[in-house]
């Protein structure tokens, strides 16, 4: 009996597994954002009656937005990995699938980071307040581009560091998972630090000069988005779905 | 005949350093109904997890339908290996997972799966977390038979299946398999419920293979002897019982090893000859003292 044969799939492998992982994520997300979206319009409301509005509150946001899909793609890696080899996959796809949901995840909550941002911008302009952003690690731009590119990037980068935490302890398990981390997790904190211009700890822009810090922090962050889908997809072909212990 | 056939050679596999199966060599017929027995850690599921390419071997060769399976995707598409109660996702709805398997599969068939549901009474809305286990265990035979893989390998998903539940899972089974035959794989410890099933067996001890064989020829290794107790003992004297029953002044006694006489001296004494018991087989054969690493 040969399968290819007798029917095709319906999907393409990769294809219906990106599409799995993205829906997953971005169900997720949609719940993530509605709450942010209340808490910063509270958030607003209580500074303004308090005090004075002066800096971007969404901007806050922006950790969230990189830990807590991190931290998702961790757990789904661990999960999903027996139910798709379970259905006849290869870890090939899985790989891949992975890899697109994150960059699809990433370049999602990037367009709805960004764009919330330009409503709050305009709600500020509109009531006459500053608007600028003060979050610890983001440059004090206000060149939408420059926010938008920084912070997707870094959200890709940071998702495809919670796919590499994940396959790292499954493949080395807790001591090496652990020792790894600064290799694994590190990525989000290079890239922040590069996009973070002045604001950071290493001022790239003097580095680099205040007109090459961000080309070469974007250049640098794809190169990096790069090596680790390649170590990704390395370290998932070769892992073993883990023995149920029920 | 249809299936996937499987050629394993020399095949060792390990988890860290225990050696879960130690260069083991075996065949497996397609379209057959193989039996794979074997003690708790005998390397049943190891054996059953390196087919399916959940698990990479040590070393040695494994050959389904001719072709290696790690990674192939034509022989993963059509190898399905369910685990107890299956790796699905658990907090998917059950009608959820049979889509996305539906999907994936190319063979799968919607309208079994809908009808093996309704036999086992389970809920498409449900989750499988919310499910009792022997609900769950229902719904990965349901997913093990609706894949209608050309190799499908049932590793012990019977687990909390009531008996009722279990005799439906065999009927089920074996009414699928008569009209799409495939090569089906089952490892059970409820030896004598699936017996029926089987066509070959593949029997496993600590990590090594005990016996491959047709059930048939398995069965004719030994001989049940019924009959007044007294000349069921005279029968079995000095002979290799691995097994023996009394009802009142009845007994029966299970035989390996037969002889060619055993016939005519069973006329001659007034007593009945039987075939053997899978099970009782499996006891004597796998029947040992642990030794002192596995008593620790």
């Amino acid at each position: 009996m040969t399968v290819d044969v007798a029917r095709a799939p319906r999907v393409s492998s990769v294809r219906a597994t990106a599409q799995w992982l993205l829906m997953m994520h971005l169900y997720l997300a949609m719940w993530a954002w509605a709450m942010a979206i209340v808490v910063v319009t509270l958030a607003i409301v209580v500074i303004n009656t308090v005090g004075e509005v002066q800096n971007s509150v969404l901007s806050f946001a922006r950790q969230g937005a990189i830990w807590f899909p991190f931290s998702v793609f961790i757990a789904i890696t661990a999960a999903y990995l027996p139910v798709h080899i379970a259905a006849g996959l290869t870890r090939r796809s899985l790989a891949r699938g992975s890899i697109l949901a994150a960059i699809g995840t990433g370049i999602a909550y990037g367009l709805v980071y960004n764009g919330l941002l330009l409503v709050e911008r305009a709600v500020f302009g509109a009531m006459g307040w500053e608007w600028r952003v003060l979050e610890g690690m983001s440059p004090d731009t206000a060149d939408p581009l420059a926010i938008a590119t920084s912070t997707t990037l870094t959200f890709v980068v940071a998702y495809l560091c919670g796919l590499l935490v994940g396959i790292t302890y499954m493949r080395a398990g807790g001591w090496w998972g652990t020792l790894a981390l600064p290799l694994t997790v590190g990525p989000i904190l290079v890239v922040s630090v590069l996009f973070a211009y002045e604001s950071g700890p290493l001022e790239t822009s003097a580095w680099f000069g205040s007109d090459q810090a961000s080309p070469i922090a974007a250049a640098a962050s794809l190169l990096i988005i790069a090596v680790q889908a390649f170590a990704f997809d390395r370290l998932t072909r070769g892992v073993d779905v883990p023995r149920r212990t029920t | 005949m249809s299936g996937f056939g499987v050629e394993v050679r020399d095949l060792t596999a390990r988890y860290d350093a225990t050696v879960a199966l130690d260069s083991v060599s075996f065949t497996i017929r397609p379209g057959v109904i193989t039996g794979l027995l074997g003690r708790n850690g005998s390397g049943k599921t190891t054996a059953l997890s390196v087919l399916a390419a959940f698990k990479r071997r040590a070393s040695g060769t494994v050959l389904v339908d001719g072709e290696d399976p790690w990674e192939n995707e034509r022989v993963l598409a059509g190898t399905c290996l369910v685990r107890e109660s299956g790796d699905v996702a658990q907090d998917q709805k059950l009608k959820d997972t049979l889509e996305f398997l539906a999907d994936r599969r190319p063979l799968f068939d919607t309208q079994l799966a809908g009808a093996l549901m309704d036999r086992f009474e389970l809920d498409p809305l449900n989750r499988p977390d919310r499910l009792s286990r022997g609900k769950r265990s229902a719904f990965g035979v349901v997913v093990g038979i609706a894949s209608r893989t050309p190799l499908t390998l049932l590793d012990e998903v019977h687990l909390g299946m009531d008996a009722p539940s279990r005799y439906a899972f065999y009927d089920a089974l074996l009414a699928d398999w008569l009209e799409h035959p495939r090569t089906i794989v089952l490892s059970s410890h409820l030896i004598g419920e699936i017996e029926r099933l089987l066509e070959d067996v593949v029997m496993l001890d600590r990590g090594a293979v005990l016996t491959v064989s047709d059930a048939d020829t398995l069965r004719s290794s030994g001989l049940t002897v019924t009959g007044p107790a007294h000349d069921v003992a005279a029968f079995v004297a000095g002979r290799e019982v691995v097994a023996r029953q009394h009802l009142g002044r009845t007994a029966q006694a299970t035989l390996v090893g037969p002889r060619d006489d055993d016939a005519a001296r069973a006329r001659a004494a007034g007593l009945e000859l039987g075939p053997v018991a899978l099970q009782d087989l499996f006891v004597h054969l796998t029947d040992r003292v642990p030794t002192p690493e596995e008593a620790r």
